[in-house]
């Protein structure tokens, strides 16, 4: 299983409760869209599945082992794609596949190239001169490059372009065809999901739930909506 | 070690812009210094290069901010301990012309620290200060849209509480080993210690900030209870040197903690008597008790202790007045009826030289002591005899500007032109801007100012052509 978890109970130190039981399980090539209002808490499930906060209660593997922990050892089977990652401005972005490819021992150079000018990203452009698009689609390359058994992406899509988005998913449905990369893409845009993801993971109310791919109108009440409209 | 390396080869080459302009700019400052001293314009001293490398390192400090943010550190594939670790040495690029204008700084002012010991201290400094910056980076909340996000602010007081706590610690601790009696070297290896205890202790702190998500929030009753017992201790000492008479009470004495030289010196009889009649241990910091009775000038215990038959003939032993007497220390006292005293028991004590043929007038006159000095001239002491090193007691008092000795010695048939043996004058001593300059002036003779300016002028011409 690729990320198991049983009844997680998250409190912001100090704060209020975002989740209140959860549970979810992953297995190896399923692709899983996150979905919820705005301050569902959809970053705060990416930053408890990477790591960067640790549950309050229940269990949490990813990749049999805890986020938390300090030595993991299948940490470079995993990539983390999100907008909230800042890399440093002076850096080219072929700077920064370079320091990234350190990290993965699998890292696919001929990939990467292609990548590179499949998403027309110039490796000598710095970070700083980058439109945010751009910098989403750095990682994006990086993100793929690095052949990772799980990834997680928390809103990339949003920023980018119609032909940009449209390669990424082009690209994405190819992962999938090979059934040897997980994904969990936290997004806002539920059009983004079809076609992609096996399932989605509803967030609402402090709680999150499985669905099909065909429910996302209902979830969010866009039928309802629509004949308002 | 592969990982190490992977970032500080990141910083060198991914970097090189910042990383000219710091270098860059030290180099200049180098090519100045070399330049003044070539011109012998004395306008770069060691001071200089210390206050630029204050800027050095403040400019390390900030373009060294904000490089990755916490979470891109997080995602990537390495352990916590470790990714702390390499970052903090990984930084030292940046810091390395801070390390250089400190260390040229800290030679050309010749302070007393070891070039080896001096490396590692500056090192020891870039690596906390990089700590301090990944801290600044984890400990603010995580997530900012919570209920008590304006209780989370207090993260900041707290921080703030807890650098000033850690100065004040640091500050003692090196305060300890400076005040101490070590030797100089051992001083130093002590200091390098210390600071690698510190750096362990804070790399420790940032680690359990990095894992314990917590910490980065304000616990009300965890973090009030934290506070609370570093701020009282750091007010408990404070309260403590004020209950207890100031700061004066923290001066150490010159003659050690011993009790009996307490006694003596707050002239407590009392105690005195019952110190002495237990036979309490007498020669610690090179004094004798009768001794420290003349030098206080306290004639009541000087009176007691001189009943004990006490050896009239002992001398410091200090570094600081090695070799003085009874009439040398009592010269110290400024009080004239010690003097009296004093001299009614040894009839030589008027001009009696100690090792470095040193007269009780001269001991006055270098430390100030100018109501002795005018006491000891109108007993009859010659003010124109001359130390090992050939100062006279006018000599001295110039040295050390004492300008109502010098004006007492030369009322009283000082001469002004006895040179020492580097064939100095007392007026060769002087300060540029003194104020008694005139009163030495009309005691030399007019060929010797004439002498004087002569040579001030052909120095100048010559300054002017080398440039």
């Amino acid at each position: 299983m690729i990320v198991e978890a049983k009844n997680v109970i998250y409190k912001v130190p100090n704060g209020e409760t975002v989740y209140e039981g959860l549970n979810l399980e992953v297995y190896q090539g399923d692709f899983y869209g996150v979905l919820g209002k705005n301050g569902a808490g959809k970053t705060t499930l990416m930053d408890l599945l990477t790591g960067y906060r640790p549950i309050s209660e229940g269990s949490l593997k990813v990749l049999g082992e805890d986020p938390i922990s300090s030595h993991r050892r299948k940490k470079n089977q995993i990539f983390v794609l999100s907008h909230d990652i800042q890399i440093q401005q002076s850096h080219k972005i072929a700077n920064y596949l370079e320091f990234t490819s350190f990290f993965y021992p699998q890292y696919d150079k001929n990939l990467e190239k292609h990548l590179l000018s499949y998403f027309d990203l110039d490796t000598n452009s710095k970070f700083g001169s980058l439109s945010t698009g751009q910098k989403v689609k750095a990682q994006i390359v990086a993100a793929f490059s690095c052949r990772p058994k799980l990834i997680f992406m928390d809103e990339v899509t949003a920023v980018l372009d119609p032909e940009s988005r449209k390669r990424f998913f082009d690209h994405l449905k190819l992962v999938k065809k090979e059934k040897t990369c997980s994904v969990i893409m936290a997004t806002n845009i539920a059009e983004d999901l079809n076609g992609v993801v096996d399932k989605v993971l509803f967030i609402d109310q402090k709680k999150a739930s499985v669905h099909d791919v065909a429910d996302i109108r209902h979830l969010f009440n866009l039928e309802d909506l629509e004949q308002v409209a | 070690m592969r990982l190490y390396w992977h970032f500080l080869k990141s910083n060198l080459l991914y970097n090189k812009v910042e990383l000219s302009i710091s270098y860059g700019l030290t180099c200049l400052v180098f090519i100045a210094y070399f330049y003044f001293q070539y011109i012998g314009s004395k306008l770069m001293a060691g001071e200089t290069f210390v206050s630029i490398a204050f800027y050095a390192l403040l400019y390390a400090f900030f373009s060294n901010k904000k490089k990755f943010n916490l979470k891109y550190l997080v995602s990537l594939p390495m352990p916590k301990s470790q990714m702390l670790l390499v970052k903090a040495c990984s930084d030292i690029v940046f810091f390395l012309p801070f390390m250089a204008l400190a260390f040229a700084g800290a030679k050309l002012s010749n302070l007393p620290v070891g070039s080896f010991t001096l490396v590692i201290l500056l090192f020891q400094a870039s690596v906390m200060v990089s700590l301090y910056l990944f801290d600044s980076d984890i400990e603010q909340p995580r997530l900012e849209n919570t209920r008590a996000s304006f209780v989370n602010r207090l993260v900041y007081v707290r921080k703030g509480l807890d650098s000033f706590f850690g100065l004040a610690m640091a500050g003692i601790f090196g305060s300890i080993i400076y005040a101490s009696e070590l030797p100089q070297s051992t001083k130093q290896q002590a200091l390098v210690v210390c600071a690698f205890l510190v750096i362990g202790l804070k790399y420790f702190k940032s680690l359990k900030l990095l894992k314990n998500e917590s910490l980065s929030y304000f616990v009300f009753k965890r973090d009030l209870l934290g506070m609370g017992w570093k701020s009282s201790l750091l007010v408990a000492p404070v309260l403590f040197v004020v209950a207890n008479g100031g700061l004066k009470s923290l001066t150490p004495s010159p003659y050690g903690n011993n009790e009996l030289y307490k006694a003596i010196v707050s002239n407590d009889l009392v105690k005195l008597k019952k110190l002495s009649s237990k036979g309490e241990k007498s020669n610690l910091a090179g004094y004798t008790p009768l001794l420290v009775a003349a030098q206080e000038g306290n004639i009541q215990a000087f009176e007691m202790l001189l009943n004990q038959s006490t050896n009239l003939n002992a001398v410091v032993t200090n570094k600081k007045f090695s070799g003085l007497g009874l009439s040398h220390v009592a010269a110290l006292s400024n009080n004239p009826s010690m003097m009296d005293r004093v001299l009614t028991l040894q009839e030589d004590g008027l001009d009696l030289l100690s090792p470095q043929k040193k007269t009780p007038l001269m001991v006055a006159a270098q430390y100030c002591r100018a109501q002795m000095v005018d006491h000891l001239l109108s007993k009859g002491a010659n003010p124109n005899l001359q130390s090992e090193k050939g100062d006279t007691a006018l000599i001295l008092a110039v040295k050390n500007a004492c300008d109502s000795s010098v004006a007492v010695l030369l009322e009283n048939k000082a001469l002004a032109t006895i040179k020492d043996h580097e064939g100095k004058t007392a007026f060769d001593y002087l300060n540029e801007k003194s104020t008694i300059k005139y009163l030495l002036k009309r005691k030399l003779p007019k060929e010797y100012i004439e002498a004087k300016r002569d040579l001030a002028s052909k120095e100048e011409v010559k300054l002017n052509l080398s440039l």
